[in-house]
């Protein structure tokens, strides 16, 4: 195999892995949203902070906007706030282990099963 | 309060759409838990025709009676989805109880990264385009002027073409959609009279020339991508737990034996 066939060969692959990457973060992107008394809500990390300063202030409940610009009452923000932080953790966790696995395998095959 | 989702299925010469709604609803219930309601004919309007890539054909196209689901749906609450957009998370929950009364998306993400979407306007300069593939709405006087100005769009189509300055004469949902958003939103953009979008606000879209090579397992599906503007040229990647509107319908009804045996 010739220097140029390598590099394409190398070229496939790089884009393989860099567009899984994109599919891996389209499925981030729509299981981050979390739903509670008819709002909808991303469970991003300045969100869930933004709750836990309001926690920290002393409020137990208080309404919040959901990402349509809707006011949600949140009766309980201490568990909301557990209820976003978990799904962030889960969701990025799969992200990460999903990516693990990528990023060292060399066999376009198995990239694809990931 | 009920819920639940419509989908409309109109068979052509070729393509079994019946039966892509079919294998669509199994994956909704398997995943959403809610009933599926799918209205398969109802005659009104002589089918158009257009080219068809995945069969490399011109057959008949019956997608013109979108505006009806306000009055079809049996529900309180209605999700309206396209057959194709197959449904592999439950994340399209989020809609039920919202305290919006009607909701659709104008942001889609190909299955490849960066790749070129033509239609974020409905030409260069135009309003942006909203998305008929799900659309959310509750029965109430605004989502009832959405439908009958979509119906007015269907009836009145040479008008709305050179108003709105699209190409091509083939009805298109998308575009009678983004006109009644348009006009519902006092005839602006990104205002704050603006329908909002679907919990799910970024549809991924795979082209007609993608094709589906293997449902691995449930809501896990590998699948085989064109590179843009390379059609001799593509890639594997693998999609899981994420929903995908496959406007390729014959890679669907190929894998129907995979994906009935995975959701039964």
């Amino acid at each position: 195999m010739s220097d140029i066939e390598k590099a394409y060969e190398f070229i496939n692959f790089r884009t393989t892995i860099v567009n899984q990457k994109h599919l891996l973060l389209a499925q981030v992107e729509e299981r981050l949203t979390c739903y509670l008394n008819g709002g909808v809500f991303r469970a991003e990390p300045g969100f869930i902070a933004f709750i836990g300063d309001i926690i920290n202030s002393g409020y137990e409940s208080a309404p919040i906007l959901d990402v349509n610009n809707n006011p949600i009452l949140i009766k309980d923000l201490a568990e909301f706030k557990n209820t976003l932080l978990s799904s962030y953790m889960e969701v990025v966790y799969d992200y990460w282990k999903d990516w693990e696995d990528i990023r060292v395998e060399r066999d376009l095959k198995k990239i694809a099963d990931v | 309060m009920s819920k639940g989702i419509v989908i409309f299925a109109f068979n052509n010469e070729q393509i079994d759409y019946e039966k892509i709604a079919r294998l669509n609803a199994a994956m909704i219930e398997y995943n959403m838990n809610v009933p599926v309601h799918i209205i398969t004919d109802i005659g009104a309007v002589a089918p158009s025709k257009r080219h068809y890539k995945d069969y490399n054909q011109i057959l008949s196209f019956n997608n013109s009676l979108r505006w009806n689901a306000f009055e079809l749906s049996p529900f309180d609450e209605t999700l309206v989805l396209d057959a194709d957009y197959l449904i592999m998370n439950d994340r399209f929950n989020a809609v039920w109880g919202s305290k919006n009364e009607l909701m659709l998306n104008t942001d889609i993400v190909p299955l490849f990264k960066d790749e070129f979407i033509e239609e974020k306007r409905l030409n260069d300069f135009g309003i942006t385009m909203a998305w008929a593939t799900a659309i959310y709405f509750k029965k109430t006087t605004l989502v009832e002027h959405f439908f009958n100005i979509m119906k007015h769009v269907h009836n009145n189509y040479g008008y709305y073409r050179q108003v709105y300055e699209f190409y091509g004469d083939l009805y298109r949902n998308d575009f009678a959609a983004s006109i009644a958003r348009h006009m519902l939103n006092s005839f602006t953009e990104h205002t704050m009279t603006s329908i909002p979008f679907l919990p799910v606000s970024k549809m991924v879209v795979a082209k007609p020339e993608d094709e589906i090579v293997d449902f691995k397992d449930v809501n896990h599906v590998k699948v085989k991508i064109t590179l843009p503007n390379k059609p001799n040229e593509c890639i594997v990647n693998s999609i899981k737990h994420t929903n995908v509107h496959f406007l390729n319908k014959k890679t669907i009804l190929d894998n129907s034996d995979r994906i009935e045996e995975l959701y039964k």
